[in-house]
């Protein structure tokens, strides 16, 4: 088989927005995503990792073109969505679907379920009202919801089936890509693995593309293919799941790695216990953006900003990677 | 003696007719120093269990208990007056979200300095003087400058900093964390347990920390209680109960781990959810979701029994291999 086509392509991602801070003081950029690279190819899953603030959510905001990158490229199938007219865009939209962390606020408490499986086709495809019931009731059944939910309201679900009524309506206009933001962090634990379950069956028969975007390394272990560390707006880690969660290399990643509690004693590492928080990204340290919590940080890191290089097997923006490695 | 003591706590809500009982029947106790998780999904009861020792559950629910004692006291006899003295002093309790917690009117030193005039009393200069040294002990940077700041002005992890200064600031002997890392994020997460952890030790306190996170109970509790649907299904030791869970519900939700399903593709499932108010099944309440359940299951109710080291809410508890113990009764194929 050939190397699968490039579903989705990021190039330099960039998203800076301006903020007020006060009358007479001039506006603050606060550089919410700034230069992120990734590609996403059929059947794989690219997980997106890091602390609130980092930027994780902004990226799903840009990938799923709710919002305009204010620099960087996206490429989907091909097209640049920046230089897309009205019709491409229409287009392309439908290939690129949400699922969003708390099922609770992101259904429609006065719309029922089937109501909200039509939606999306009644609005980009010309199918008649049966066939319209006939494919909500096909992914329901997908989705493992029963044929007697189609004319429930959401108050009448469990978080569980709320997060598959969520992936089911995601899926309606056959996705070539999932972003999917912290879908299962608002769930149970036995209701969690339910739902990695479904959305791993789900790529296996459709060969859906995920972001994964999560702070929970553990499910990130085990859904991700690849996994892209953010700090800041930042990517600082970037390559293979296998590689990194076997040796993190940034010191960032073998922080979070370290931080993230274990049951099975062997599995616990050597605390790294990380001073202080994340830094306001309306006033970023100099130089390297994790430099004030850094153990191993120097001179150099607090002056000049690291580049992501390749090293090794695949790419981190730490000066002293060899070092420490 | 036990620290603390609670026979039988039993709470509910609703009306009289038709009550919803958050907490059935709990038997909990606490050693001096001692850490004790408490684990469970959500609606297990685990919350309430807390908000009930501390007297905050107020009408229409209802508490009742066999027997509710701190270091010998009776709290069930205690007058409101008392109460209030006792709660905040010896027994302190934290908060999930730091970010509602806090009064966002009152900087932190009032709020710090309240906590300690109610309990203890003293001059304006000496309180603001100890709120410092609580700022200190809970490692915020620049204390003195936070002293002024209004809790809008705090991030997460330093609000629940502040929670926590405001918890231990008069010595307390039971500390009772809900979720209070829930908020927060990895790295901090880490941070605030080892100041949790330290704390503890330095002041021999005991701690009862919540979740339903298992794997922080597992790296630092000593003794574990499981709850489901308002029951203790389980208690034990805690290298043991991760090693060799008894109860099915246990093993279950531990296998749904990612952790334990480490190169398997699909993880291990517990069908079905937690019951809530109107669905709770008859029998064994986990039956519903039970891979071992047989027709006794379904009928009986179990109570709490020994087994070997541990306490199992379950009619046929699991043996160290993870395996059904008991023979299941000719007749009744497994569900």
């Amino acid at each position: 088989m050939n190397a699968p086509a490039t579903l989705l392509e990021a190039k330099q991602l960039t998203r800076h927005y301006l903020v007020s801070q006060g009358w007479f003081k001039p506006k603050a950029t606060v550089r919410a995503l700034d230069g992120v690279s990734f590609t996403l190819t059929p059947g794989k899953t690219l997980a997106v990792v890091g602390e609130s603030g980092c930027g994780k959510s902004t990226l799903a905001r840009q990938v799923t073109m709710i919002e305009a990158p204010s620099g960087g490229e996206l490429r989907m199938g091909g097209v640049n969505v920046a230089d897309a007219d009205g019709a491409e865009r229409k287009r392309i939209r439908p290939l690129v679907q949400m699922v969003f962390q708390n099922p609770y606020a992101s259904l429609n408490p006065r719309k029922k379920v089937g109501a909200m499986l039509e939606e999306p086709l009644i609005i980009n495809t010309a199918l008649t009202k049966s066939e319209r019931v006939a494919k909500a009731q096909a992914m329901m059944a997908k989705v493992g919801l029963r044929p007697e939910h189609f004319g429930r309201y959401p108050h009448m679900f469990s978080g569980g089936q709320r997060q598959r009524i969520a992936i089911a309506r995601a899926l309606m206009l056959d996705p070539k890509v999932i972003v999917a933001d912290e879908p299962v962090s608002a769930l149970d634990v036995s209701i969690q693995a339910q739902v990695l379950n479904l959305l791993m069956d789900i790529q296996d028969a459709s060969g859906v593309a995920y972001l994964f975007i999560s702070h929970n390394l553990s499910v990130v272990e085990h859904i991700a293919d690849e996994v892209l560390v953010m700090y800041l707006g930042k990517t600082v880690e970037h390559g293979g799941k296998q590689q990194i969660f076997s040796r993190p290399l940034h010191p960032y990643t073998k922080a979070l790695l370290a931080s993230t509690p274990r049951i099975d004693p062997a599995l616990r590492q050597q605390k790294i216990i990380l001073r202080g928080e994340l830094p306001s990204p309306l006033a970023p340290p100099p130089g390297c953006a994790f430099s004030n919590r850094c153990p191993h940080a120097v001179d150099r890191c607090r002056e000049i900003v690291p580049t992501l290089q390749s090293f090794e097997d695949r790419l981190v923006a730490c000066h002293r990677v060899s070092e420490i490695a | 003696m036990s620290l603390l003591d609670i026979e039988k706590l039993h709470v509910e809500f609703g009306s009289v007719e038709a009550p919803f009982t958050a907490v059935d029947d709990l038997d909990l106790n606490i050693e001096a120093g001692e850490i004790i998780g408490i684990v469970g999904e959500s609606g297990s009861g685990k919350s309430v269990t807390a908000l009930a020792l501390m007297g905050l559950i107020d009408f229409p629910g209802r508490v009742s208990a066999g027997r509710m004692a701190f270091a010998g006291r009776d709290l069930l006899g205690l007058t409101e007056r008392e109460r209030h003295a006792m709660l905040g002093r010896d027994i302190a309790m934290i908060f999930q979200d730091p970010m509602t917690s806090l009064n966002p009117c009152f900087t932190v030193a009032y709020q710090l300095m309240e906590t300690l005039r109610v309990h203890q009393g003293g001059s304006k200069r000496q309180l603001r003087e100890q709120a410092l040294t609580l700022l200190k002990q809970v490692d915020i940077p620049d204390p003195e400058h936070r002293l002024d700041a209004y809790p809008h002005q705090l991030s997460g992890g330093m609000s629940q900093r502040v929670m926590v200064a405001m918890a231990i600031a008069c010595n307390p002997r039971l500390l009772i964390a809900d979720e209070p890392t829930t908020a927060l994020d990895v790295t901090v997460q880490a941070q605030m347990l080892e100041l949790l952890l330290q704390l503890q030790r330095e002041r021999g306190m005991a701690l009862m920390l919540i979740t339903h996170d298992l794997s922080i109970i597992a790296q630092t509790a000593q003794r574990v209680v499981v709850m489901y649907a308002g029951q203790v299904v389980e208690t034990g030791s805690v290298p043991r109960i991760f090693k060799t869970p008894r109860h099915p519900y246990t093993q279950a939700l531990l296998a749904a781990l990612p952790e334990y399903n480490i190169g398997q593709s699909r993880l291990k499932t517990l069908p079905g959810v937690v019951p809530g108010q109107y669905d709770r099944p008859g029998g064994c309440l986990l039956n519903p979701r039970c891979s071992y359940a047989t027709d006794r299951c379904r009928e009986i109710r179990p109570a709490l029994s020994v087994e070997e080291d541990a306490l199992v809410r379950c009619h046929f508890p699991l043996d160290a291999a993870g395996r059904l113990t008991h023979c299941i009764p000719e007749g009744s194929a497994t569900a």
